[in-house]
């Protein structure tokens, strides 16, 4: 996993000026977008996954916490779906309720970075100077420290192991990225016209930065967390495969797919297969969301 | 002490289940695996490889703490004795004889003829340079508190020493040790059997310790071929000098290969790059179950896994909790669906290798869910019915203990909450013996197969009685005590079997008293080819390798 | 560009006193906070308060300042950056010196980012070029979606996965078929030190995977974009042949983002390869990170840490020195 959170990074780094975004770029994309199979698929997956984690008890009548040890690791069939856990617990179930801590997750993390991210680049770019090299520097820092080894260290730190630990880590270690694309995108409309006029007419800087630049810079900020979303949720996956994610008895498909790979290929494969697929098909989609918004949203793309 | 190997090294730690199992067995009787029977020809020569986890340190007497490095150690260096598992028959090697009259007061003959690999001669004084260095504080070695019975040994503690040599040891002549003991201690011999920490010292090794620890310099059957490969192998060779034809091996070459996580010794296993697996991860057992059934090596290890409790914590002091949540754990069930077969339930607290242990004589470790429902309501019930049970993250502890937390949930109708953190700050929550509000995990791996080593470090004074049995305000005042008194009994007696009737007796307190919930002892689980032959495997010194033949 | 260098390496140096500090101060509150890691080095056994207090002197962690919660402990600090100059990086708990450490396990590393970065340039490159060049066709199609698969496949179900295919069934066909020694070991389960690159040719892979799609993508939206851009048609309506405006100006410029990306992602591959290397069993710096986190032996830490963030701030500086070949427009003084 090499590095997660900062991958995605400067994929959109072409795209970074299309930041003049219109009132009419909005309702052209939303059209554009539902013609898309693409969108709409990924889309209804998405809100599949989010009402797994909002309203488990629709998706399944089964308590996730009635585990008989004596039926444990049955393969699928047999009043089970999905087959059972390794501690014999109805994995559909464990599937439907293990979908809320990686929504959770991605979705709180994706929001905070966003905010942290977006506000220290509007600030550095704005401001230049000082304030610049300051947050800059400071973005070095935590962009140089691997990412694992940071979350280990913060982790080791923290003792308790739990959903908020998870998602402050992933915020810590994970505003970096967001920061340096809306700086760039930010230092490009500093200097552009409206901006200079404004400035020129009196304008006070926060006025500037809350009428002008944010509404500009927002693009980038919503297309970057859209393709950011997926990562978190690998990137908890990983945290808890390796030992320093969530915990048992928390359900999550992390702790799923760990619990399940090692015997997995000893010939149980739908300890593995299930957990693994819906992972992989809310990363996908989310991803598939970011891309075909980005798309969307890029005038130039049409 | 040894430590389960590899549980803070680099595994990934989830998916393996409780990683003790690597760790000593029953004896050179083969138990298991279909009726595996895998007798040595006894043919010398030929080379084989063997998994292990990174070794700490191989400076003679310094740092070796785990089971995987003291292996090593027991081949590259040969100590005074070695004692024999299922017997507890002393078997001497670099002693002619270990007397003594008063168990405090021991005398040690040297046999001659022993060089150490570069050609020095093993006489007293390199038993002295190895000891004293084990126990001069400012060392810091790992292994220096096995000579806290030795005359002296506290004059060489601390910041700035008294002393720099054991006073208690003394080299009478070049082939005899004088050895001073604080109080009598009939199992002294034993203690010494511990090689990683009583192993003689190289002249040339004391001069250069840190090139002593990439290139040891033994006394022992074999030597190192080469400079230690950190992370990626040792090999070792026979040592051509070597004069003692009992504890000499077979094979010429033997080979260590590192592993980091258990699961690739096994995939490498199955490549054809590796001979013998010394413990099979614990998710791919059922695999190499069905795969090579004949080729597996199960034994009974010393492994011993237990449930402390803070019996500083009123909701533990009535003696019917504690028996009610020991007898609603369902060891047989875990074990087979869980652990996969690879443990023995506990029917008493000592494993059945160890002289005077004996079975079924813990009464509330059956599985009895009315009983346990019955004295748990007696009790008066956990408060809000909630159990908090500790155990630490990093050790692969969790399902088990998940499938026992449920047990509790189904029988008992209480809810769980989970404790679980890094081994530092758990044993640091443990060490406070007051924050821990519940049943803690903890396990024990012998150094010797004595009882005195599996009551005295688990219940006596200033060992990891983290639950303070015989603590003030516990009630349990008493019954420590008299623990104490027994277990001193024991040690004081003339020979280890005429203690065995005190150790008992003080075994019988602990299940009593139920201090501890005893779940299970180990199996090892150990892979090997077609390749070699005579795998055998003991509690102490391990795999044998030095039986083990290369089929030509 | 010399006036620009100097710049950029006077940088360095808050950077990477700020990541050691900040380190520093994570792990001396882990003390604090979680206690003497010492003490777990015994295990299960309790060993006497003098054994725990002489390993603690022995390893320099018995300064007062480490009883005392949410002290930084700055005098520690500095003598620890004073070791450093004279050239002493501190030891681990088995008394190997931490620069041994380095030096033994950074050259597997360096290895192994060097062939993930290879397949990520080569295949990803490649691959996003074809998508790029037939946007919207099969090619394209096929990329896109293989791609994705690829980002969101989590690295330890591809290693494993990976693992088994090729080092177990391809790879005992391939012993069977008696193929030469370094075939066979790149179809190996394990590291293997008599054969340094091939062994690590499929865990390169499972290392690049994530960043060769990401790699992909970049390509092919730059290239695209590109394509679209006035000179490209400028240079077409002059009538210059395909090859030409695609090879010469239009890949050149739209690799820009994809250099930089490779040269944030050299840092992030050492450093994250932890997963890979534990599948493989590979004695690189992810698995020295790893043990020496849950010990708490800092000095390994702080160290790895630091050369970490060094190798990132080189290639981010490697990389935008770069941008000057790449694009005549960028001119550094």
């Amino acid at each position: 996993m090499s590095d997660n959170v900062s991958t995605v990074e400067l994929e959109d780094a072409s795209a970074q000026d299309k930041g003049a975004a219109t009132g009419s770029l909005w309702s052209d994309a939303r059209k554009q977008l539902f013609r898309s199979p693409v969108f709409v698929v990924a889309l209804l997956i998405v809100l599949v996954v989010i009402s797994w984690a909002a309203f488990p008890s629709l998706w399944t009548n089964t308590s996730p916490e009635h585990c008989v040890l004596m039926e444990n690791r049955q393969p699928p069939g047999n009043g089970h779906i999905f087959g059972t856990t390794v501690l014999g617990c109805d994995m559909y179930t464990h599937v439907i309720y293990g979908a809320r801590p990686s929504i959770v997750i991605a979705v709180l993390v994706t929001g905070a970075t966003a905010l942290v991210g977006g506000g220290l680049g509007i600030l550095s770019g704005y401001y230049g100077g000082w304030t610049d090299t300051i947050i800059s520097r400071l973005t070095d820092v935590v962009l140089g420290l691997p990412f694992i080894l940071g979350a280990l260290v913060f982790l080791a730190l923290l003792q308790q192991q739990n959903i908020w630990t998870v998602m402050f880590v992933l915020i810590v270690l994970g505003w970096t990225s967001m920061m340096r694309i809306v700086r760039g995108t930010v230092i490009a409309l500093r200097d552009q016209d409206f901006v200079e006029a404004a400035r020129a007419m009196g304008a006070k800087n926060s006025w500037i930065i809350f009428k002008h630049i944010l509404p500009n810079a927002l693009s980038p900020i919503i297309v970057l967390s859209t393709l950011y979303v997926g990562t978190y949720v690998a990137a908890e996956a990983t945290l808890t495969f390796l030992g320093v994610g969530l915990q048992p008895p928390a359900i999550s498909w992390g702790i799923l797919i760990a619990e399940g790979q090692g015997l997995a290929v000893s010939g149980l494969p739908h300890l593995l297969v299930f957990p693994s697929v819906a992972l992989i098909l809310t990363v996908l989609s989310f991803i598939m969301l970011g891309d075909s918004l980005r798309d969307a949203l890029d005038p130039r793309g049409r | 002490m040894r430590r389960p190997k590899r549980l803070a090294t680099f595994a990934l730690p989830v998916a393996t289940a409780l990683i003790l199992a690597s760790c000593s067995g029953g004896g050179t009787e083969e138990e298991g695996g279909n009726g595996a029977s895998n007798e040595s020809s006894g043919q010398e020569g030929g080379s084989f490889s063997v998994s292990t986890a990174e070794p700490e340190a191989f400076a003679p007497t310094s740092a070796c703490y785990s089971s995987g490095c003291s292996q090593i150690i027991s081949m590259v260096w040969t100590g005074l004795l070695q004692v024999d598992p299922e017997t507890t028959d002393q078997q001497l090697r670099m002693a002619e004889s270990i007397e003594s009259e008063d168990g405090q007061n021991w005398t040690i003959k040297l046999k001659d003829g022993f060089t150490f690999h570069n050609g020095e001669p093993v006489n007293a004084e390199s038993f002295l340079r190895g000891w004293n260095y084990a126990a001069y504080g400012p060392n810091a070695t790992q292994v220096g508190f096995f000579f806290d019975k030795v005359q002296g040994y506290d004059d060489m503690q601390g910041k700035n020493p008294k002393a720099k040599t054991l006073a208690g040891v003394k080299a009478v002549d070049d082939l005899t040790i004088e050895v001073a003991l604080n109080e009598p201690f009939s199992q002294w011999p034993m203690v010494m059997s511990y090689t990683p920490a009583f192993a003689p010292m190289a002249k040339e090794c004391e001069a250069d310790i840190k090139a002593c620890n990439e290139m040891p310099i033994g006394n022992g059957a074999y030597q190192f071929a080469e400079k230690w490969q950190h992370n990626q192998s040792i090999t070792l060779e026979k040592f051509a000098d070597y004069p003692d034809e009992e504890s000499a091996g077979l094979a010429d070459e033997i080979q260590f290969k590192i592993y980091g996580d258990l699961k690739t010794a096994y995939r490498d296993f199955q490549a054809g790059n590796l001979d013998i697996v010394d413990s099979v991860d614990p998710s791919q057992r059922l695999q190499a179950e069905g795969q090579y059934g004949d080729q597996i090596l199960k034994a009974e290890s010393g492994s011993y896994s237990y449930f402390g409790f803070p019996l500083y914590d009123e909701a533990f002091q009535d003696i019917k909790m504690r028996q009610a949540l020991s007898l609603a754990i369902d060891r047989q069930a875990i074990i087979d669906r869980v652990l996969n077969g690879d443990y023995e339930p506990a029917t008493g607290i000592l494993p059945g290798f160890v002289p005077g242990a004996r079975e079924d004589v813990c009464e509330f470790c059956e599985y009895d869910p009315e009983r346990a429902k019955q004295l748990y309501d007696e009790a008066g019930g956990l408060p809000g019915d909630r159990v908090h049970i500790w155990f630490n993250n990093d050790g692969g502890h969790e399902q088990w203990v998940q499938a026992m937390a449920q047990g509790w949930q189904q029988d008992l109708g209480i809810d769980f909450e989970f404790e679980s953190m890094p081994f530092t700050p758990y044993l640091g929550a443990l060490g406070t013996r007051s924050k821990v509000d519940g049943p803690y995990r903890l396990g024990w791996l012998p150094d010797y197969p004595s009882p005195e080593n599996y009551l005295n470090p688990i219940y006596g004074a200033g060992s990891s009685n983290y639950g303070d049995w015989g603590g003030e305000g516990t009630g349990t005042e008493e019954s420590h005590q008299k623990f104490l008194e027994l277990v001193d009994q024991g040690n004081a007696a003339p020979t280890v079997e005429e203690g065995i009737p005190a150790y008992q007796a003080a075994a019988d307190i602990v299940m009593d008293e139920m201090v501890v919930i005893p779940l299970w002892f180990g199996k090892t689980f150990i892979l090997y080819s077609d390749n070699v032959e005579g795998v055998a495997y003991s509690p102490l010194d391990q795999i044998l390798l030095k039986q083990v033949s290369v089929v030509s | 560009m010399g006036r620009y260098t100097i710049r950029r390496l006077l940088h360095f140096i808050p950077v990477l006193l700020g990541t050691m500090f900040i380190l520093h101060y994570l792990q001396t509150l882990s003390f604090q906070i979680s206690g003497n890691p010492i003490r777990s080095l015994f295990g299960d056994r309790q060993p006497p308060q003098e054994t725990i207090d002489a390993l603690t002197r022995a390893f320099g962690l018995d300064d007062p300042c480490l009883d005392q919660p949410g002290n930084p402990c700055i005098g520690m600090y500095f003598e620890r950056l004073g070791r450093y100059a004279q050239g002493d990086f501190g030891t681990d708990f088995n008394r190997q010196d931490v620069l041994d450490l380095i030096t033994r396990a950074a050259p597997i590393t360096v290895r192994l980012t060097l062939l993930a970065l290879l397949f990520e340039a080569i295949i990803g490159i490649t691959a996003g070029v074809l998508a790029g060049l037939r946007k919207d066709r099969f090619v394209d199609n096929f990329v896109r979606l293989s791609t994705v698969l690829l980002i969101s496949v989590p690295v330890f179900v591809l290693g494993v996965l990976l693992q088994i295919l090729t080092g177990l069934y391809i790879g005992n066909w391939v012993r069977d078929l008696g193929a030469p020694p370094w075939v066979e070991a790149i179809f190996s389960v394990t590291y293997q030190a008599d054969h340094p690159w091939a062994s690590l040719v499929v865990p390169g892979f499972v290392l690049g995977g994530l960043s060769l799609g990401f790699i992909a993508r970049l390509t092919r939206t730059s290239l695209i974009e590109t394509l679209r851009s006035d000179y490209v048609r400028s240079a077409r309506a002059k009538g210059l042949s395909n090859r030409r405006v695609v090879g010469v100006h239009a890949l050149r410029n739209s690799l820009i983002p994809v250099v930089t990306y490779i040269g944030i992602d050299v840092g992030a591959l050492m450093g994250g390869a932890l997963v890979t290397e534990g599948i493989f069993n590979i004695p690189g710096i992810g698995g020295l990170t790893f043990g020496a986190v849950r010990q708490g032996e800092t000095p390994v830490v702080i160290a790895v840490a630091t050369l970490l963030t060094m190798v990132f701030l080189v290639a981010s500086l490697l990389v935008d020195l770069l941008y000057a070949v790449l694009d005549p427009r960028i001119r550094y003084e």
